[in-house]
């Protein structure tokens, strides 16, 4: 379960967020949409405990772990996260990511998402001998390695072709429904959040609309 | 007619860039002409130190070693508590160390000398750090600062925020660190301005001293050779890391939370940042008491205004003259095969060679009748800071230039009227400001030039910093603090603009 209560964040002089609530219970999905700047990566952030709160509180499995003040670590919150940027380290191969991301991960865990997202031919290349395309599937498995329960994604398929898009997404959403998983997803392609098929929260600037 | 036009322009470069070749490599091929006109048979002998050689070299190793790792060690320390501080404000920090470091080292051998009044190898070790301590951090927190943000948040979820740091971060600023550890090793093995100061004996003070007392400048060519691979091995280093360095701004301008290290870090942060306040500290706190009264101060930049006069107008011209034959030479750095090793060998092969062999190189060609006009009075020495710094001019050059978007030159080979049009309305305005930071830059290194000019000075023509390596030997260190602080904030003044001007060049990028 993520909960938000009156939630508040101001990035600079701008209020990002302000007095955010929302609930989302465990194994459901919530599509979040909005114009750019409405706070949607700062709202993710928060949650995954990237950026602190102003006001309000972030709730997760019914433990209050964000509140002005607080911030439980971002790597005991189990929450996968895959960016807008594919964010790899660069001098780590494919195979180093899925190992320093998920340690306790076992074989056939790692072999499923290795296979599910087509990872098998560049497993020992580093990130400047990947394409676009080959960065954003590296950055999908290393958000879902751990099998964590809350995966966040932010416009997670966005520079993909319609094909790889279609068929990582219908792997992504097989895997986090039987894991139970709960899932936050930006997007702002109506298919991707057709296909998603959860709630809608659309963010205006500052808050839901 | 475009390519008619581009290929008659080239012309007066392929002009400008023989003259250039020719000068600089001029002392370099007499230099070896010296050489092999030595016995054959003593080739071995002079090249492969032995008995006390190898004592002195192992010292000088053991020494520049020392001093490259502490500045390296304090400056990563320092980045990492400067980590959470905003990106301009770091941004802002590495370009006044970088200004900082321009600061010569016998101004920090003075200011340390006194202050700890201690002597020997830790006097020489510490006051050599503290020269390279401003570079070593400046680099630490380029290094980090080069580091994308994201990538780190990336490995906070999986793993606790130091061990992230230490997988992910220092990896990755990892070249930056090798870079601060190869330049600093190559400065201190070659530089014996500091160890003569604290009476520490070093390889390059003996090359320095054979220089005086023989006349077979070929011998002492064989006897650096242990020296050159050495330092040739860490310029190797360097010029392998900084050609991988990545090239402007990732996603570091996104906040970034301080980092909670483990507990036997909390120590070690606050030593190595009071140690780096000390190093920008106290020499300019330790000049202005040494130089006393203003009535002292004046007294001692009167005592050596001539001096004074000379080193600025060598500086000056050096820097004109250097920035000239950099352009040219720049931009053949970025050539492959062949041209762009060549061009890269003619950068390093002054950075790795002592100065004082330089300085015979210079004398083994220009010290001769047809050339007394140009070089009888200070021409010798502009020459000689010219063929020491010119390669610098062109690094900083090269790397103003890396920093354009490529996308935006070939729009101006699509879109100008002519080479010249082009030129005078693009790239000149893109390119003023490397031209500025490179040519303040090679003056403030030329205006603390030491190692050549007192080999090259006819008499009479000697620079302020002789004057001040003379009185620091005899031990009159209050008589020249005055002019010590004139020469500090010089040098500060011209590192700060070649600092803004890089900086205005990345932020045009």
């Amino acid at each position: 379960m993520i909960r938000l209560e009156g939630v508040t964040k101001t990035l600079g002089s701008q209020r990002v967020l302000d007095g955010l609530s929302f609930e989302v219970r465990s194994g459901e999905h919530l599509v979040i949409e909005g114009p750019s700047g409405s706070g949607k990566t700062t709202l993710l952030r928060m949650v995954a405990g990237l950026e602190d709160v102003d006001r309000g509180s972030v709730w997760l499995d019914g433990q209050e772990v964000s509140k002005p003040g607080f911030s439980l670590a971002p790597h005991l919150r189990s929450i996968g996260f895959a960016f807008q940027a594919p964010a790899l380290w660069p001098h780590m191969t494919v195979r180093q990511h899925l190992d320093f991301a998920g340690p306790r991960c076992d074989a056939r865990q790692r072999d499923d998402l290795v296979q599910g997202l087509g990872l098998q031919p560049f497993l020992t290349k580093v990130p400047h001998q990947l394409s676009g395309g080959e960065a954003r599937r590296v950055a999908l498995a290393r958000a879902m390695i751990s099998q964590p329960r809350r995966l966040l994604l932010d416009e997670a398929f966005s520079h993909l072709d319609e094909e790889s898009k279609k068929s990582m997404l219908a792997f992504v959403i097989d895997r986090v429904r039987s894991w139970g998983t709960t899932m936050l997803f930006v997007t702002h392609d109506s298919s991707e959040a057709e296909r998603v098929a959860g709630t809608t929260l659309r963010l205006r600037r500052g808050g839901a609309a | 007619m475009g390519r008619l036009l581009q290929q008659r322009w080239q012309w007066p470069w392929h002009g400008w860039r023989l003259t250039v070749l020719v000068v600089l490599l001029l002392p370099w091929a007499a230099l070896v002409f010296d050489a092999l006109k030595v016995d054959p048979h003593d080739w071995m002998g002079l090249s492969i130190p032995l008995g006390g050689r190898l004592r002195l070299l192992a010292q000088s190793m053991w020494l520049a070693l020392a001093s490259a790792l502490l500045s390296t060690g304090v400056g990563a320390v320092v980045a990492v508590a400067a980590w959470p501080l905003g990106h301009r404000l770091r941004t802002g920090m590495v370009w006044a160390l970088l200004a900082f470091s321009a600061v010569p080292p016998y101004i920090h051998a003075l200011v340390w000398s006194r202050a700890l009044d201690i002597t020997g190898w830790w006097g020489a070790m510490w006051a050599q750090s503290a020269w390279f301590g401003p570079l070593a951090i400046a680099l630490g927190l380029a290094g980090l600062d080069s580091v994308d943000t994201l990538s780190f948040d990336a490995a906070r979820l999986h793993h606790s925020a130091w061990r992230s740091f230490v997988r992910v971060v220092l990896p990755a600023c990892g070249p930056f660190l090798l870079a601060s550890v190869a330049v600093c090793f190559a400065l201190a093995m070659l530089d014996f301005t500091v160890p003569s100061l604290f009476n520490v004996e070093v390889y390059s003070l003996d090359l320095f001293s054979e220089l005086g007392a023989t006349p077979h400048h070929g011998r002492v060519v064989w006897m650096s050779l242990p020296l050159l691979a050495l330092t040739a091995t860490a310029c190797w280093l360097l010029w392998r890391t900084i050609r991988i360095l990545p090239v402007g701004r990732t996603g570091s301008a996104l906040p970034r939370r301080s980092i909670e290290g483990p507990w036997w870090f909390y120590p070690i942060r606050v030593v190595g940042s009071t140690i780096a306040v000390c190093w920008l500290v106290v020499p300019a706190f330790a000049l202005v008491v040494l130089a006393g009264s203003p009535a002292r101060f004046l007294a001692s930049v009167q005592g050596g205004y001539r001096e004074l006069g000379t080193s600025i107008a060598v500086s000056t011209m050096a820097s004109v003259v250097s920035v000239a034959a950099a352009y040219p030479w720049s931009r053949e750095l970025d050539r492959p095969g062949v041209r762009g090793v060549v061009a890269w060998t003619l950068v390093w092969i002054p950075l790795v060679l002592p100065p004082s062999l330089v300085a015979v190189a210079m004398v083994v060609v220009w010290n001769r009748p047809a050339f007394e006009p140009l070089t009888g009075g200070i021409g010798i020495l502009v020459l000689a800071a010219v063929q020491r710094f010119a390669p610098v001019g062109a690094l900083v050059l090269w790397a103003a230039r890396r920093q354009r978007d490529r996308a935006l030159i070939d729009a101006v080979l699509v879109h100008q009227r002519s080479p010249l049009h082009g030129w005078w309305h693009v790239r000149v305005r893109w390119a003023w400001t490397g031209w500025v930071a490179a040519a303040a830059l090679v003056l403030a290194l030329s205006v603390g030039e030491l190692g050549a000019s007192l080999v090259v000075a006819p008499p009479g023509h000697g620079t302020i910093t002789m004057r001040m390596y003379n009185y620091l030997h005899a031990g009159a260190l209050d008589s020249v603090a005055g002019t010590g602080l004139l020469m500090w904030a010089w040098t500060l003044g011209a590192g700060l603009i070649a600092g803004i001007a890089m900086r205005r060049a990345g932020g045009a990028a």
